[in-house]
């Protein structure tokens, strides 16, 4: 079943083609790879499809309803979450406070002792239980990411926009990361998730879209779509592609 | 019993200790001034709680504060002065009337995206002005003359003038930290902290941020109006130049930062100790150095104590206590001042100074004295006060 329809999206940000012209269908239960070198429009849709701003043109349908001009909020509350590539915690308040905060709002409402109850289990499920009370500037790097999905957890979405929550890790840091990401899709969330590591992506996906100068020009099984000449030359470049023939 | 209802419970209680200060007059037989200077903190208390409804809570930076009152104020007198409106039936429409004043703004001002930051502090302070302008030019509100309040009947329930400016002052004070200490505990208040840390994350997490934003602002402009409007009769005579100044915005931003702006309490124990200050100042004839000496204070306190001196004093309970009502006890046992209010402006100011330590010397001190190392939880976390437990 199809959770996510966008057709024909479109945004500039004055004269820059942010979004040329973007189709994409998620279905539920997918993990969706969304790949492409910088400034292709990944984070543009992202923030697209979670509210930041509406698309130029173009329908964005989800579970049926057309999302392109809600404000951020109300899409939430229709169980859409993301998280941010650069960490952005509500710097006064604890993880605990972060996480009781998305509990109480996000999809449905939740009364104040509630939510700071049920911070818990994300606090376990992303192992912050140690730092659950501390201010957010004693947290790492690693733990702010996982910060950062515990928060959009908790606000029980459906469909999840990973935005490079894997970027600047080490390696036992990542791996960490895949296995809990994996464990978020088992519990029936949908995942768009962007990133550049290509290792990581390709073994976590169930299909890769790659984005070039806001197009999709390639859409599809990982091995295949990472073969795919167009990919390669997006990525490195026309001398690339000749490099390889 | 839960925290919120051992603290509804403790504003009832002073509520209605405070309440019947007045009928201690004539037992106690304590100066009338007393009660003047008494009503004077909880207009300032009332002022900053509200004040710090929207931008404690919010972040967002207003300089409405003197539009709202001003209004409020206007409101009553031309009701009153003008129309021969009963002062009490006038009193909550003043309170309305500066309430839809807010929201008008906020409609205009949440509705634009880049009216943040500086654009938003400088839009609200010009409201004010605007306002002034259309009540100097129009006759049937003020047209330049002034409105006369002098003589203005209150119920006799509440007892003689004096009194009843104290009681009704008192009830709006309450109404006022009532009003911003729910807030500070509810689903509103946390998506207001969300909104003041990162607008565009809590927006994204499901905070509905405009309507949020409007409900803080309304609640600010209707309580600085009702309290306006009760001031007006204290004014006696109402002047554009008196009640459109930069006063008022200055002084709840001046309690505010120096009680703290994360915690409902901090504009309401900031409103005490600078009206109190103030006061002292102006009775010793220092009136002209009065602004001098308390933006001073605003300045060492900014740099000091980023978080206010209340969540200071939360934390250093039993030294400020000691301090407190030490300093307080033997400046009255040896009979320093002529004036109790003296006894306890230094009381205050010897707990500030105390507040004033840094955080490092402190906990050198505990370890000294072999308390426990302080807890890993942070004075940044401090000011949100733990719920649910």
């Amino acid at each position: 079943m199809t959770i996510l329809e966008v057709t024909g999206a479109r945004k500039r940000f004055g004269g820059v083609v942010a979004l040329e012209e973007v189709s994409l269908s998620i279905s539920e239960g997918e993990i969706i790879g969304l790949v492409g070198p910088n400034g292709s429009g990944k984070s543009t849709l992202i923030n697209l499809l979670s509210g930041f701003f509406p698309a130029d043109d173009g329908r964005v349908e989800y579970k049926g309803t057309d999302i392109a001009s809600l404000p951020a909020h109300r899409i939430a509350s229709l169980g859409i979450a993301r998280t941010y590539q650069i960490p952005r915690p509500f710097d006064t308040m604890t993880p605990r406070q972060n996480i009781a905060v998305s509990y109480m709002f996000g999809r449905q409402r939740h009364a104040l002792g509630e939510a700071m109850a049920a911070a818990e289990q994300w606090l376990v499920f992303t192992g912050l239980e140690s730092v659950a009370d501390v201010g957010t500037d004693q947290l790492t790097l690693h733990q702010l990411k996982f910060l950062e999905l515990a928060r959009a957890l908790a606000t029980a979405p459906s469909l999840l926009l990973l935005d490079e929550v894997l970027a600047g890790l080490n390696p036992t840091e990542m791996n960490q990361s895949m296995e809990m990401i994996r464990r978020i899709h088992a519990q029936g969330v949908t995942l768009l998730i962007v990133e550049h590591v290509i290792r990581a992506i390709t073994e976590l996906s169930s299909r890769i879209v790659v984005l070039n100068q806001g197009l999709v020009v390639a859409d599809g099984a990982p091995e295949a779509v990472m073969a795919d000449p167009a990919v390669v030359a997006a990525y490195l470049g026309e001398k690339g592609r000749s490099a390889r023939d | 019993m839960t925290g919120r209802a051992r603290t509804l419970i403790g504003f009832v209680v002073v509520g209605t200790a405070l309440g019947l200060v007045p009928n201690l007059e004539e037992i106690l037989t304590f100066p009338r001034f007393y009660l003047i200077f008494l009503f004077t903190i909880f207009f300032w208390v009332a002022q900053a709680s509200s004040w710090n409804i929207l931008t404690g809570y919010s972040g967002y930076f207003s300089f409405g504060q003197g539009a709202f009152y001003g209004v409020g104020v206007y409101t009553a007198s031309v009701l009153v002065g003008k129309h021969g409106w009963s002062f009490i039936t006038a009193l909550p429409i003043a309170g309305v009337v500066a309430g839809a004043t807010g929201l008008v703004l906020g409609l205009v001002v949440f509705r634009v995206r880049r009216l943040t930051g500086e654009i938003f502090a400088l839009t609200t302070l010009a409201v004010a002005f605007v306002l002034a302008s259309v009540a100097r030019l129009s006759p049937s509100i003020d047209g330049g003359t002034g409105i006369f309040m002098t003589g203005t009947a209150v119920p006799e329930v509440l007892g003689e003038f004096t009194t009843a400016v104290y009681r009704l002052t008192l009830l709006i004070a309450l109404v006022a930290v009532v009003t911003a200490y729910l807030i500070h505990d509810s689903r509103l208040g946390w998506g207001l902290f969300a909104i003041r840390d990162d607008e565009a994350v809590a927006s994204g997490l499901g905070v509905p941020t405009f309507r949020y934003k409007m409900i803080a602002l309304g609640a600010n402009a209707s309580l600085a109006g009702l309290m306006g409007g009760l001031w007006s009769i204290q004014l006696g005579f109402v002047t554009i130049d008196d009640v459109f100044n930069i006063r008022v915005p200055l002084f709840v931003i001046l309690m505010s930062v120096l009680g703290g702006m994360r915690h409902w309490m901090g504009p309401v124990v900031g409103a005490v100790i600078i009206t109190t200050l103030a006061d002292r100042l102006n009775s010793a004839g220092l009136a002209d150095v009065n602004q001098i000496v308390i933006g001073g204070m605003l300045v060492v306190l900014a740099l000091a104590v980023r978080e206010g001196v209340y969540v200071r004093m939360r934390r250093r309970w039993g030294t400020t206590a000691i301090t407190f009502f030490g300093v307080l006890v033997v400046t009255i046992v040896l009979g320093i001042n002529e004036s109790l209010i003296s006894d306890f402006a230094y009381a205050m100011v010897a707990t500030v100074v105390v507040m004033l330590l840094p955080e490092r010397a402190w906990d050198q001190i505990r370890r000294f004295f072999g308390r426990r190392e302080p807890g890993a939880g942070d004075e940044r976390a401090e000011g949100l006060t733990r719920t649910g437990s």
